[in-house]
C-alpha cells in the first residue's frame, strides 16, 4: 500500500504520567553510557576512597583489629570535619572524570545529529528534555558523591552511638549541600557546554578547559594583586569555600562563603540561560 | 603484477612523481587550508579568547597597579610576570589552547567526517601529518606569541617612556622578551606534537590529555629523572626566570638550554612521525570513531 494511502489515527493507548515523562531518558541513556568500559572502571574505581574511609572508620573503633595491625588510635585520622571534607574534595574529582566522559555527549549528539524535534514532537517539553539529561549526570554523581558520604556518617553514627549525629548535624548537611552543589555545578556546565560546542569531542576538552583556566587565572590574579578575591573567577575555589563553611572547618579559603556562593548561583544561572537558549526544535537560520 | 607491468603503470600514471619538490608544494597547499581554518574557524573562536585572558589581566594590573612597588621596581614586575607566565600562559593558556587546536587537527575531521576527503587526494598520508602539524604550529604561534610579547610590553605601561626604553634596551628587557618568546614557540611545537598524536591514537583524547596534564601539574614533586619526562620541565629551564615552585618541591638543576632546546624538538619530531605512521595505517570508521 502507497503511503499516501495509509490513514492515520491518533495514539489510543494508555500515557506516561506527565510527572515521570523525563525519566524516560534515563532509562535509555545509563545504558549506554555503561557499554564504555573505561567509564566503568572509573565508575568502580571511584568507590575506593569512600571504602577506604570506611575501613578506617571500622577501625576507629575496633580493638581488636587495632591490636591485630598494631595501630596506636593515635595514628588513625580523626573522624571529623577534615575528614570529611577530604572525602567530598576527593570524590569530586571522581565527580569531575565522570562528568567528563557522560555530560559533553547528551544533548550535543542530539543536536548534531537533529534529534532535538523527534523529542519536542512528542507530548514532551524541553523541561523536561532538560530534566531528563540531567538525570543522567545526577544520578550518577550521586552514586559517588552524597550517597557514599551518608553511608560513612551511618556507620560512624551507629559505630559512635546516636549522640555523636546530634552533635556532628552540621557534617550530615555539609556533606550532603557540599556534595550537591559539586553535582549542580557539573551538571549544569557540561549540559550548557555540551549544547552550545555540538561536539562531544570538543565539548570535553572545553569542560576540560573550563576547569584548569579558572583556577589558573585565579592563582594569577591572587599573586598579581596580593589579594585572595581572585578565588571568585574560579568555581572549584568558590566550592571548596562553600564546601568549608557548611562544615564548619577550619581550613584556610580564598573567598568567603556568601560572595562564592554567588559567584556559583551566576555560573549556574548562566548555563541554564544557554541551555534555554540553544534547546530548541528547530533553529532558523537567515 | 610483473615489474614490468608496474613499471608501466608507473610510467602511465597521472601522478606526478613523488620529490621533496612536489611534498613542498602539496604541505604548502595544505598549509594555507589549515592555517585559515586553525586562526578564523570557528573552533578559532576558544582559542583567541583564551589568548586575550593573559593581554586582559596585564593591562588590568598596568591601568590599576596593584602596589606602589609595581611601578617603581623592575625586579617586581619581572617577578610577577614570570609567575603570570609559567601559572597561566604556559601551564593553562597554552598548554590547553594546544590541545584544543592540534587534536582538532585530525579528530576534529573525523567527528565532521570530512578526513576521507585529505585521504582521498594524492598526497601521501606522512606529507599530510607534516602540513597539518606546521599548520598547527603557525597558528598557534602566530595566536601566542603575540600575546606573550603584548602582555611583556604591557607591563611596561605604568613607567615613563624614557624609563621603560632604558629598561627594554639596557635593563635586559629585550633578551628577556626573546627567552620568554623562545620558550612561547617551544612550547607549541613541544605540545603540539604531543596532542596531534593523542588526537591520532586515541578515540577519547581527553583522558590522556587530562593525564598528560596531572603529570605536568606534578612535575614539581617528581624526582629530577623523572622531571625529564615532561615539557614543562625543559620549558622552564630555558625560561629567563624561575618561578618559586613552593617548599614541597623536589630541586633539580635546570637542564642546559643547549641540551633542552634539541630534546624539546627531537621529541616533537619523533612524535609527528609517529602521528605519520598511524596516519599510515589509519583505516577511517566514521561510526565507530
Amino acid at each position: 500500500m502507497a503511503v499516501y494511502e495509509h490513514s492515520y489515527a491518533p495514539y489510543t493507548g494508555a500515557l506516561t504520567p506527565r510527572w515521570s515523562r523525563f525519566l524516560v531518558i534515563p532509562r535509555h541513556a545509563v545504558r549506554e553510557v555503561f557499554r564504555s568500559r573505561l567509564l566503568t572502571g572509573t565508575f568502580a574505581i571511584s568507590f575506593v576512597y569512600p571504602l577506604v574511609s570506611a575501613i578506617l572508620i571500622y577501625l576507629h573503633h575496633n580493638i581488636n583489629a587495632l591490636s591485630i595491625f598494631e595501630l596506636p588510635v593515635r595514628a588513625l585520622l580523626p573522624i571529623d570535619s577534615g575528614f570529611f571534607q577530604a572525602y567530598v574534595s576527593t570524590q569530586a574529582i571522581f565527580a569531575f572524570l565522570i562528568t567528563l566522559f557522560v555530560g559533553p555527549a547528551l544533548i550535543a549528539s542530539d543536536l548534531t545529529n537533529n534529534g532535538l524535534p523527534l523529542y519536542l514532537a512528542r507530548p514532551f517539553t524541553r523541561f523536561e528534555y532538560i530534566a531528563g539529561k540531567l538525570t543522567v549526570v545526577v544520578a550518577l554523581l550521586s552514586a559517588v558523591t552524597w550517597l557514599p558520604g551518608m553511608l560513612l556518617i551511618g556507620l560512624q553514627a551507629y559505630l559512635e552511638g546516636g549522640s555523636w549525629l546530634v552533635r556532628h548535624l552540621p557534617l550530615v548537611s555539609g556533606v550532603f549541600f557540599g556534595s550537591w552543589m559539586w553535582i549542580a555545578v557539573l551538571s549544569m556546565l557540561a549540559l550548557a557546554v555540551s549544547a552550545f560546542v555540538r561536539r562531544a569531542i570538543a565539548a570535553r576538552a572545553a569542560l576540560f578547559g573550563a576547569m584548569i583556566v579558572p583556577s589558573a587565572l585565579a592563582a594569577v590574579i591572587n599573586f598579581s594583586f596580593r589579594t585572595t578575591w581572585g578565588g571568585l573567577v574560579s568555581f572549584r575555589s568558590c566550592l571548596d569555600s562553600i564546601l568549608v563553611a557548611l562544615l564548619g572547618s577550619e581550613t584556610r579559603v580564598d573567598v568567603p562563603a556568601g560572595p562564592a556562593l554567588f559567584s556559583i548561583l551566576l555560573l549556574v544561572g548562566m548555563c541554564a540561560g544557554a541551555l534555554a537558549l540553544r534547546v530548541r526544535a528547530y533553529e532558523v537560520v537567515r | 603484477m610483473t615489474a614490468k607491468s608496474q613499471e608501466a603503470l608507473g610510467d602511465s600514471s597521472p601522478l606526478a612523481p613523488a620529490t621533496i619538490g612536489l611534498w613542498t608544494a602539496q604541505i604548502s597547499s595544505i598549509v594555507r587550508i589549515e592555517l585559515r581554518r586553525s586562526l578564523f574557524g570557528r573552533r578559532a573562536i576558544l582559542t583567541w579568547l583564551l589568548a586575550v585572558t593573559p593581554v586582559l589581566l596585564v593591562l588590568s594590573m598596568a591601568l590599576f597597579p596593584p602596589t606602589a612597588r609595581w611601578i617603581a621596581d623592575a625586579d617586581v614586575r619581572a617577578n610577577v610576570w614570570a609567575y603570570l607566565f609559567e601559572t597561566l600562559v604556559l601551564r593553562a593558556v597554552i598548554f590547553f589552547g594546544c590541545a584544543w587546536s592540534f587534536m582538532n587537527l585530525f579528530r576534529g575531521e573525523i567527528v565532521d567526517r570530512s578526513l576521507h576527503y585529505s585521504l582521498l587526494a594524492a598526497v601521501r598520508r606522512d606529507v599530510l601529518v607534516a602540513g597539518k602539524y606546521i599548520a598547527g604550529v603557525l597558528a598557534a604561534v602566530s595566536i601566542y606569541l603575540p600575546t606573550v610579547l603584548l602582555s611583556i610590553a604591557l607591563t611596561y605601561l605604568p613607567m615613563r617612556t624614557g624609563d621603560a626604553w632604558r629598561a627594554i634596551t639596557s635593563g635586559g628587557g629585550l633578551k628577556a622578551a626573546a627567552g620568554y618568546a623562545t620558550v612561547t614557540i617551544l612550547a607549541c611545537v613541544g605540545y603540539g606534537a604531543a596532542f596531534m598524536a593523542m588526537g591520532l591514537f586515541f578515540r577519547n583524547p581527553i583522558f590522556p590529555a587530562l593525564l598528560a596534564y596531572g603529570w605536568e601539574f606534578i612535575n614539581f614533586l617528581l624526582p629530577p629523572v623523572l622531571k625529564q619526562i615532561s615539557i614543562v620541565h625543559f620549558l622552564r629551564s630555558i625560561s629567563p626566570v624561575r618561578v618559586s615552585e613552593g617548599p614541597f618541591a623536589i630541586l633539580a638543576e635546570p637542564t642546559a638550554w643547549w641540551i633542552a632546546v634539541p630534546t624539546l624538538l627531537i621529541l616533537s619530531s619523533i612524535l609527528t612521525v609517529l602521528s605519520g605512521w598511524r596516519l599510515r595505517r589509519y583505516e577511517i570508521q566514521y561510526g565507530v570513531d
